[in-house]
């Protein structure tokens, strides 16, 4: 057990794209009404072509923010194009889901056609390593950390902070008053899949520097991120943020202590068990439930 | 009573439109003498991941194979007939291997199956194929010891069966001092099987040496804890019989964290590619390899590098599509010395009439009647910079050498 | 022979002569035999997903772990030796159960949750599938023996499994056919429509949905089965996500609630990968476009679509409102109430209710009676509550543990809502609140055939559904609208059918939410002479309505409401006399005299 405090600093570290995962996941969620499923293969779509961009000569930071602002544009146009248009219907909230199967259904085969299936080497932002409590840790992923913690801070302050961020928050909280007062709902939508969608961008961009850039870069983290988002309670940011570091954790230390086979149980059986018994989530609850 | 005969109507002949087209496709378009043969072509099949964590191996490994054929078809094929080599994509699931045998068997009517991938996805296939239809296979990227010992009827090889490989490394990891030898392998059967076979290599060496198996989940994204938990068990070598994409992400976590000792892998690993994604992290990775070096200066390999380029000008020369152009010219060779009208027979007659055939790519293969595996001896490499090179003279896992 | 039988037999005729075609006759080449076979089980894999969604507006993303039971069950009882025939019964009790209980929570949670919480559960179930080797083989599969079945004398081979698949395909046919067109699916669709006005007729939905759900885990397990046999060889990614994802693209794309749908589905997740195998990619851009492009612009999938546009063309979805109305006939109503309805026995009594949120009295202390046959007025301004009253009698709300309500000397709190109803309790919504899967016709068929024990009990000789519900569509002048869709009819029309339904159930209490509110001229008179029929049939009624006339004309006595509490009670002329009363009500202390323009208004929820 000696290694414990390092095995939660490995974690906290990989926790980091969980945690960003959720809160795209988390936003979009809040502001209309549709878990995409598709959030992952956005962000991987993003990072392919900016690989081509880097690839052709963009120095690598440049190459994070176009991954942010492109994942942000791909979150616009399906906002737009695919989720607009359902309407309010009885089901909207399962067929928009649905919807956004399809859509990453779509963006796998089109990475396919691009890319081929095999990995790439993806360049890292810095190189080399770190001591912290007994371990290494590379400079990515403590990147990766950092730039993780300062954009749920920015986020924060988005929704805390800015008038419009605040209107957001009303319109989730409250669509018919939002609307009353002359919110835009579709500004609202607009910026809510462009920053969900931006900061699954980060998560697949360092994911990818991590091991290599692959069409099924962001499977396994979407289900840590959804395993994160049901412990916080599908409405509540911060319950995504902490929710995915502590899947983070829990995964790192039951690989360590218990299985190295048998951590995806592990994360599905919480998925279960926090459906099954509070479906609104353990981290403390959003304002605006719906169970 | 008409609504009911309506919506049936429209149902048969859907139904009807549906078998029609399907069925279309599965009779033969010209005279055919046996299954998959006429005088134009010959139809041979494979199944191979080109999707999924093993498509980068599934990928060089299909365009290997596929520029010898090419290459011998613009020549004219074999006897004036072309060979038409039809892969199907398994995603290295046996489920839809099975399917893929069944639909290479019955709706293609291959001649035989060549050059397919996976030894549990192969496994899920032979019952089918093997048992209920005697369609003969050649030439695996895969296999373990039961596969040959005793020779069944319809199943040849060329890669050196994976127990074979590990007791090899077992042995050649003890011989290089290590006491304590971990293995860490997929927690899938096939991984487990090979991982085990480590142990009485290492135990040929000295009966007192350790060896510890360590399981992890197949495609392992965060091997992170995992790292951790070797590092604090200071193995003095680390043999993995995982499969690349995790080799890799193992290796960059051990590398984080410091942790440094002879490491060992197997053939599916060695691979150009492999070194590019791996980065420092896999330096001195060793690892043994079933081709001689594509940086290799003979006429073969000559061939080989003009093909790939000429076929697949993305493909860079690599050990993997090495290796299934080898296996595509060790079968066109047995294809050739066919005697008579090319049956699944005669074929198989002219696979065993190689004895021995020396490829200039391979070490040299053998087969007989009761001889189904060609070539059992492996050359030991090690990755220096960015090659894999050559460490000593081919040797033979079964033996003590 | 009817319709429906014809059709079954027909169903029965083709599965038993398609098997026999791809049976071990080698009338077929190995591969038709193949493509049959998957069609097959993704058939009945569809059906089971389109089932559910259809009849109960439950998505699973979850259902390939009931296939994995079904195709498990299948390999290892086959190395034992037992019969398919055994294994089929096995897998779908086994199934069943499973379904069942998963399916009672259905209700608690929103269709999004429940789709989330079945995906998960199939993703941990293929984790136990990948870690249970000794029974699943794990990870890397296991082989599945020849099926042996006791009608034929050799084990079955894989490829003439097609055989077997197809008759499991044709047995999950004829159930989901005769599902959906029976009481049962009428149930769901009640259940999956109206949840509320479903419990008021006594159905018990988190009952019905478990129903539902395991009978359609049990025809999942059936897929399951026929792929075993016709793979020879199962391994979890067989049961995974994407594998689920692939049975909800072919219910989307068939369309849902329909078993031609389902097979146009399994048709297309068939035939696309087939199709598109020189090119890996192009399956997957075909799925995910295809979803996206029915779900933007046919919404509920092809064959539904295709029906509508059917029917619209065909021009039956418009209602000729130009039907001229028969004269009010009191007589003939209360003939038709007394038809229908027995006599109220007991006294209703109402003692100290009072219901709280969070701090807030809604209702502080109210009492009153209903002696059997007597209408009771309920009155008050806004706020009052008048609806919390009856949702209170309806068991949707909870009151303080003071209160009693007793029926005779049934405790009625101790019941749920879905109990009440047997007691002879009915009521009537504001909203009207019918089916809105349900045509008026198969509504009252559904509850007539609810209230058969009730009728039954209280010797009522006009008992069976068919007859009740034609009684009740002629005796209330509802044949023109009979055939259509709630939304397709005005909305006196369905105020009407709401009326229907408590004569359908056989209540001889009855409570009213506003059943003058939305009316015309002529439906109003229609109501006030079902009521008077109602009174004189001796059935107890509870009116709660702003109409102020109204009820003060047709109640032997009146309850008024204020703030909660109660402000008076007596007859209708000492309430229009009291000054309270007019002061709370109107705000001034004028004598309510008939006036038609108030209780024409239509009101704000009261």
């Amino acid at each position: 057990m000696g290694d414990l405090p390092a095995v939660i600093v490995s974690g906290i570290v990989s926790g980091s794209a969980y945690a960003l995962l959720a809160l795209g996941i988390v936003i979009i969620f809040r502001s209309t009404d549709t878990v995409n499923f598709a959030i992952g293969d956005i962000g991987t779509l993003a990072v392919f072509m900016t690989a081509t961009m880097i690839a052709a000569g963009l120095p690598i930071w440049l190459g994070l923010i176009a991954a942010i602002v492109i994942a942000g544009l791909l979150g616009i146009i399906t906002e737009r194009t695919l989720i607009r248009p359902l309407g309010h219907s009885r089901n909207y909230v399962f067929i928009a889901l649905v919807v956004t199967i399809g859509l990453g259904l779509l963006i796998h085969a089109g990475i396919f056609v691009g890319w081929g299936t095999r990995p790439q080497a993806f360049p890292v932002l810095i190189e080399g390593t770190v001591k912290m409590f007994g371990i290494a840790l590379t400079w990515n992923k403590i990147l990766a950390a950092g730039i993780a913690a300062v954009a749920m801070i920015a986020i924060a302050w988005f929704f805390k902070k800015t008038p419009f961020g605040i209107a957001m928050r009303a319109t989730a909280d409250d669509p018919v008053a939002a609307r009353m007062v002359g919110i835009d709902s579709g500004r609202v939508a607009a910026i809510a899949w462009f920053l969900g969608c931006g900061i699954a961008a980060i998560a697949s961009f360092f994911l990818a520097a991590d091991t290599s850039l692959n069409p099924n870069l962001t499977l396994s983290p979407l289900f840590r991120a959804f395993a994160g988002v049901f412990l916080g309670g599908l409405t509540s940011m911060a319950g995504a943020v902490i929710g995915g570091f502590t899947i983070g954790v829990l995964d790192n230390v039951a690989g360590r202590y218990i299985s190295a086979s048998y951590r995806d149980t592990m994360v599905f059986a919480i998925i279960v068990l926090v459906l099954f018994i509070r479906p609104a989530g353990v981290l403390g609850a959003g304002r605006k439930e719906r169970v | 009573m008409q609504m009911f005969a309506h919506t049936r109507r429209k149902l048969i002949v859907g139904a009807m439109a549906a078998c029609g087209a399907l069925t279309l496709g599965s009779f033969p378009s010209m005279a055919q003498q046996s299954p998959g043969v006429t005088d134009k072509e010959i139809k041979i099949g494979a199944w191979i991941p080109l999707t999924g964590p093993i498509a980068v191996v599934g990928v060089p490994q299909k365009a290997g194979f596929e520029a010898y054929i090419n290459m011998i078809n613009d020549r004219g094929g074999v006897s004036g007939r072309k060979i038409n080599w039809i892969v199907e994509d398994n995603a290295y699931n046996p489920q839809r291997t099975a399917t893929a045998a069944r639909k290479l068997v019955t709706r293609d009517e291959v001649l035989a199956i060549v050059h397919a991938n996976g030894t549990a996805q192969s496994l899920a296939a032979f019952p089918y194929l093997l048992e209920e239809s005697k369609v003969p296979f050649f030439f695996a990227y895969a296999g373990l010891k039961d596969w040959w010992y005793p020779a069944r009827p319809d199943l040849y090889g060329l890669f050196v069966n994976l127990e074979n490989q590990a007791r090899l490394l077992g042995r050649w990891a003890a011989k290089e001092g290590a006491k304590n030898v971990m293995v860490v392998h997929s927690a899938l059967m096939q991984f487990e099987v090979v991982a085990k076979e480590v142990i009485p290599g290492v135990k040929s060496v000295s009966q007192s040496n350790n060896v510890e198996l360590y399981a992890a989940k197949f495609d392992t994204q965060d091997y992170g804890p995992i790292a951790i938990d070797i590092a604090k068990k200071k193995p003095d070598a680390l043999i993995f019989i995982l499969a690349q994409p995790d080799i890799v992400r193992l290796s960059k976590e051990l590398a984080q964290q410091s942790f440094k000792v002879p490491s060992y892998t197997y053939a599916p690993t060695v691979a150009n590619s492999f070194i590019e994604l791996g980065g420092p992290a896999v330096q001195g990775l060793r690892s043994m390899s079933l081709t001689v070096p594509p940086e290799t200066d003979n006429p073969a390999v000559k061939e080989y590098k003009d093909a790939l380029a000429k076929y697949f000008p993305n493909e860079k020369p690599d050990y993997i599509s090495l290796f299934g152009f080898a296996n595509a010219k060790v079968f066109v060779e047995g294809l050739r010395r066919v005697k008579g009208p090319l049956t699944r027979e005669s074929l198989k007659a002219g696979i065993e009439s190689l004895a021995p055939y020396d490829s200039g790519i391979l070490a040299p293969v053998s087969f007989a009647r009761d001889k189904h595996l060609g070539m059992t001896a492996t050359q030991r490499v090690q990755i220096s910079g960015n090659r894999w090179v050559a460490v000593g003279t081919p040797v033979d896992g079964d033996k003590d050498w | 022979m009817s319709p429906a039988n014809m059709r079954r037999l027909a169903i029965i005729i083709a599965g038993i002569a398609l098997a026999i075609v791809v049976g071990p006759y080698r009338m077929v080449g190995d591969y038709v035999q193949f493509i049959v076979a998957a069609l097959s089980f993704y058939f009945i894999a569809v059906l089971s997903v389109n089932m559910l969604a259809g009849l109960c507006g439950i998505w699973s993303l979850g259902h390939t772990a009931y296939m994995a039971i079904g195709a498990y069950t299948a390999a290892n009882l086959t190395k034992m030796g037992v019969p398919v025939e055994v294994i089929v019964l096995a897998s779908i009790s086994l199934s069943f159960v499973v379904g069942y209980i998963l399916g009672l929570s259905a209700g608690r949670f929103s269709v999004l949750y429940f789709g989330l919480l079945t995906m998960a559960l199939a993703l941990a179930g293929t984790e136990i599938i990948g870690h249970w080797t000794a029974v699943t083989g794990g990870d890397d599969g296991m082989k599945v023996g020849k099926a042996i079945t006791l009608f034929w004398p050799q084990p079955i081979e894989t490829k003439n499994a097609a055989m077997i698949c197809v008759i499991l395909a044709t047995l999950a046919y004829l159930v989901g056919e005769a599902v959906t067109n029976s009481q049962l699916g009428r149930r769901w669709l009640a259940v999956k429509g109206q949840r509320i006005a479903s419990m008021s007729i006594g159905l018990k939905p988190h009952v019905e949905n478990a129903t539902a759900f395991g009978m359609s885990a049990a025809i999942a397990s059936l897929a399951g089965i026929g792929m075993a046999f016709s793979m020879a060889y199962i391994d979890p990614v067989a049961f995974s996500l994407d594998s689920g994802v692939t049975l909800i693209v072919g219910t989307v794309v068939g369309g849902i609630g329909s078993t031609l749908g389902a097979v146009v589905g399994s048709a297309f997740i068939t035939a696309v990968p087939e199709l598109a195998r020189d090119a890996q990619a192009i399956a997957n851009f075909v799925y995910g476009g295809a979803m996206i492009a029915v779900l933007l612009f046919l919404g509920e999938g092809i064959v539904p679509a295709i029906r509508h546009r059917i029917r619209h063309w065909k021009g039956r979805d418009k209602v000729n409102t130009n039907v001229p109305r028969q004269a009010v006939d009191a007589e003939a109503m209360t003939k038709l109430v007394s038809e229908l309805m027995p006599p109220a026995r007991h006294t209703l009594s109402l003692n100290a209710v009072s219901v709280q949120f969070s701090g807030l009295k809604a209702l502080d202390d109210v009492t009153f009676d209903i002696a059997p046959g007597t209408a009771v007025g309920l009155i008050g301004p806004n706020g009052a509550g008048k609806t919390s009253l009856l949702n209170v009698l309806s068991g949707f709300y909870k009151p303080l543990a003071s209160t009693t309500v007793k029926l005779g000397d049934a405790d009625i709190l101790a019941l749920p809502p879905s109990g009440r109803a047997a007691l002879g309790m009915g009521r009537t919504f504001q909203h009207a609140e019918l089916f809105p899967e349900l045509t008026i016709r198969q509504m009252l068929l559904t509850v007539a055939a609810l209230g058969r024990p009730l009728r039954r009990a209280n010797q009522i000789a006009l008992n069976e559904p068919e007859a009740v519900a034609e009684r009740i569509i002629g005796g209330l002048g509802l044949a023109p609208y009979a055939d259509y869709m709630p939304s397709e009819l005005p909305f006196g029309v369905q105020k009407v059918a709401d009326i229907g339904r408590v004569l359908a159930i056989g209540a001889s209490v009855v409570s009213m939410d506003e059943p003058f509110s939305g009316l015309d001229e002529h439906e109003r008179s229609e109501l006030r002479a079902i009521l008077r029929g109602m009174r004189s049939a001796g059935v107890s009624i509870l009116i709660i309505d702003h109409a102020v006339q109204e009820v003060l004309s047709l109640a032997d006595k009146v309850v008024v409401l204020d703030f909660g509490k109660m402000l008076a009670t007596g007859e209708p002329d000492s309430i229009r006399r009291n000054p309270e009363v007019m002061k709370a009500y109107f705000g001034s202390s004028h004598h309510v005299e008939p006036s038609p323009e108030i209780s024409t208004k239509e009101p704000a929820n009261g």
